[in-house]
């Protein structure tokens, strides 16, 4: 279901970006990553959804680092370069995330396509080294 | 140790491993994440001492810190660097600027050291 939500989230960030809504088109390319990222936890890291909701508590941080975190370091065994690209595109994301959604600057379309590449860059690399 | 004061002294080291680059570093409070922006680019894409130096601080930190985030980014990142905390430059930083220009005539880059030595005025020898 999870995997479904993250391709959902794609395509409504395509349709938002097409409708030059770019703020909501990054919220949803950025959510349709975490949301692999949630279910690789699931499926590959053999995590319950109880794990993953008392995880952040438990650490004392936020969702979104503590995911990025605990991701990154299984992710380091298995492809190093991966790891790093990986690790580097999501902070990239959701930084402009962040200003999409909280900030007062406007989005460019520029942005959004950027945006756009690089969340189907983390979803590729998931798919192919989770073997998803 | 704190977070901070970690990533201090990985950078201050990093940049006498690898004496060609310069970190500029920003802590953003917002979402409890380090940032550090490693120049020059081709250094930071390719170079493999760098990378594993990199690699290594980057897991050392979110085992010491698991609740903080931290991300080494270079020129073509989105992300910027607006109020950076510190900035630590290698000593030959300077030069890997001059090796980037001058890379399609790398004749040019010897002469520039020569020149270096050679310019000191006999008096002071």
């Amino acid at each position: 279901m999870i995997r479904k939500k993250s391709e959902e989230n794609f395509n409504a960030g395509n349709l938002l970006k097409k409708e030059s809504m770019f703020a909501s088109s990054i919220h949803c390319f950025y959510y349709s990553c975490i949301q692999l990222m949630i279910y690789v936890l699931l499926e590959q890291l053999d995590m319950s959804e109880r794990d993953i909701e008392q995880g952040p508590r438990q650490a004392r941080t936020g969702f979104h680092n503590w995911i990025i975190n605990l991701l990154s370091r299984d992710y380091f065994l298995r492809n190093r370069m991966n790891a790093r690209k990986f690790r580097r595109q999501i902070y990239n994301i959701k930084e402009i995330r962040i200003n999409a959604d909280y900030k007062l600057n406007s989005i460019s379309k520029d942005t959004c396509n950027k945006v756009k590449i690089k969340s189907l860059n983390i979803i590729n690399m998931l798919i192919e080294d989770y073997q998803l | 140790m704190s977070a901070i004061e970690f990533i201090n002294d990985k950078l201050s080291k990093l940049v006498k491993t690898i004496p060609y680059i310069k970190c500029i570093y920003e802590f953003r409070q917002f979402d409890n994440t380090h940032i550090i922006k490693v120049l020059p680019q081709k250094i930071f894409d390719s170079n493999q001492i760098y990378i594993d130096q990199e690699n290594k601080i980057v897991n050392e930190f979110i085992r010491k810190f698991p609740s903080e985030g931290i991300v080494f980014i270079s020129d073509r990142d989105l992300i910027e660097v607006k109020t950076p905390v510190n900035e630590y430059t290698g000593q030959f930083y300077d030069l890997s600027k001059l090796e980037k220009v001058e890379l399609n005539d790398k004749s040019v880059v010897p002469v520039r050291i020569k020149i270096k030595k050679y310019d000191i005025p006999v008096s002071l020898m």
